[in-house]
């Protein structure tokens, strides 16, 4: 190896630090189309960059993996990492009252938007509307009002297989399920 | 030394915030705030809790002392300040050296403070802000709290519901509150045999917001009903009750009618 081959940067691999960067820094999952301002590279390169990103993150070695939702990117901490590290960021990624309304709706889930908002009250409007922009949840017409129900999203970030996974915990409420 | 070596057992030993509004009163109070606030973490030093106990320092002096009340504004503002700044990840040195300006030109002064333009300059530093994905448990725990917050207000409702208000009469019971309307009636036409008119006041047997409430409401249904007029000359000054035209005066009363009643 020469000198001048170790010290520089090719033009992918300046592709992918910008990503890594990017992802890394960015309080918001990041959309594609910023990354592809960002690094000047063409959609298709750019996959390219991302999977070997998720291949390089998904070796047992590393403690981050990449999540993807509606084209928006960010790091995540591995599922089985996250209770161990955890208290060292104490701030979750949504709301108390948002979160509560999504173990309503995933506990439940499909239910009606009436009974969620029964149980959560007026303020819950707000927080489905959260939840669906951020894929969590959809919603579909029934009546005069709607059914929600919960994504794949929802299982791959709670890294679920199905609900039934979730309904199983002897500290939940059986009678509210 | 030898006091100095108490005081600062003193301090070293309390539990708590290592700030308390007892600081404030002392002369040197400004040197042993930058001592107890900024060699330690400003998140050590709870707002609330010197702020609670300014609130009952006030009580004890009658609210009279602004020069601790300047002091306490001062010292709250710059503990929020360097909150701020501790989360926003700036350099602890520079935050140092800062401060230490601060107390050479006097900001920290409450005097200088008034006259002094000082806005703080804001830095963003490139650091990221660390929010991390909900847990399976947090998921579950989300949701026996909605469930407990659901069930304490359908109790409370329920509690709501049961417990009748007492708005000074009993809505619910027609003919009881028809009673009444007759007796409040009689009062009026009795009175008005010795005048034209009655003022609201005299009607009351006893002066409490319930009884005035309670004989302001029968007014009004009188008046609905065409009896009684109420006449208000301006707003909050006595209102007067007359009588319709169609409506006469009671006979003054004899004394043994008095006695039956």
């Amino acid at each position: 190896m020469n000198n001048s081959e170790s010290t520089e940067i090719s033009p992918d691999r300046s592709a992918k630090s910008i990503i890594e960067a990017a992802l890394f820094l960015a309080s918001e999952p990041v959309h594609k189309s910023e990354l592809l301002d960002l690094t000047g590279l063409g959609e298709e390169k750019l996959d390219e960059e991302l999977d070997d990103i998720r291949r390089d993150l998904s070796h047992p070695d590393r403690g981050l993996r990449l999540s993807e939702n509606n084209d928006k990117y960010c790091f995540r901490i591995k599922r089985e990492l996250l209770d161990m590290v955890k208290y060292l960021a104490p701030h979750q990624d949504m709301s108390r009252g948002v979160l509560r309304t999504l173990s309503v709706i995933a506990y439940n889930s499909p239910v009606l938007q009436k009974e969620v908002v029964d149980i959560r009250g007026n303020g819950a409007y707000d927080h489905i509307d959260q939840l669906i922009e951020r894929n969590f949840i959809k919603s579909e017409k029934e009546g005069r009002t709607k059914l929600l129900s919960v994504t794949q999203y929802f299982l791959d970030y709670f890294e679920l297989n199905d609900l039934d996974e979730l309904r199983e915990g002897e500290s939940v409420p059986q009678e509210y399920l | 030394m030898a006091e100095e070596t108490e005081e600062e057992a003193e301090f070293a030993g309390r539990e708590g915030s290592p700030v308390t509004v007892q600081d404030l009163t002392r002369p040197d109070w400004r040197e042993r705030l930058d001592e107890y606030t900024y060699s330690t973490d400003p998140w050590d030093v709870s707002v609330t809790e010197l702020a609670s106990g300014f609130m009952r320092e006030l009580d004890k002096i009658g609210g009279k002392n602004l020069k601790l009340s300047g002091r306490m504004v001062l010292t709250c503002a710059v503990l929020l300040r360097a909150k701020a700044e501790r989360l926003g990840g700036r350099d602890q040195t520079d935050e140092q050296e800062e401060l230490e300006e601060d107390l050479n030109t006097g900001f920290w002064g409450y005097e200088e403070f008034e006259n002094d333009s000082y806005i703080p300059e804001l830095e963003l530093p490139l650091k990221r802000m660390s929010e991390r994905a909900v847990t399976t448990d947090e998921l579950s725990q989300a949701f026996s709290s909605a469930v407990e917050v659901y069930e304490r207000r359908e109790e409370r409702l329920e509690e709501e519901e049961e417990t009748p208000h007492s708005w000074g009469m009993d809505l619910e019971s027609e003919s009881n509150f028809q009673v009444k309307l007759q007796r409040l009636y009689r009062k009026v036409k009795q009175k008005l045999s010795r005048g034209k008119e009655v003022l609201f006041s005299s009607l009351l047997d006893r002066d409490t917001k319930e009884e005035k409430f309670e004989k302001f409401m029968e007014l009004l249904h009188l008046q609905s009903e065409g009896k009684v007029r109420c006449k208000q000359e301006r707003p909050f000054s006595e209102i007067k009750v007359e009588l319709t035209e169609d409506e006469p005066p009671a006979e003054p009363k004899t004394e043994s009618a008095q006695k039956d009643e």
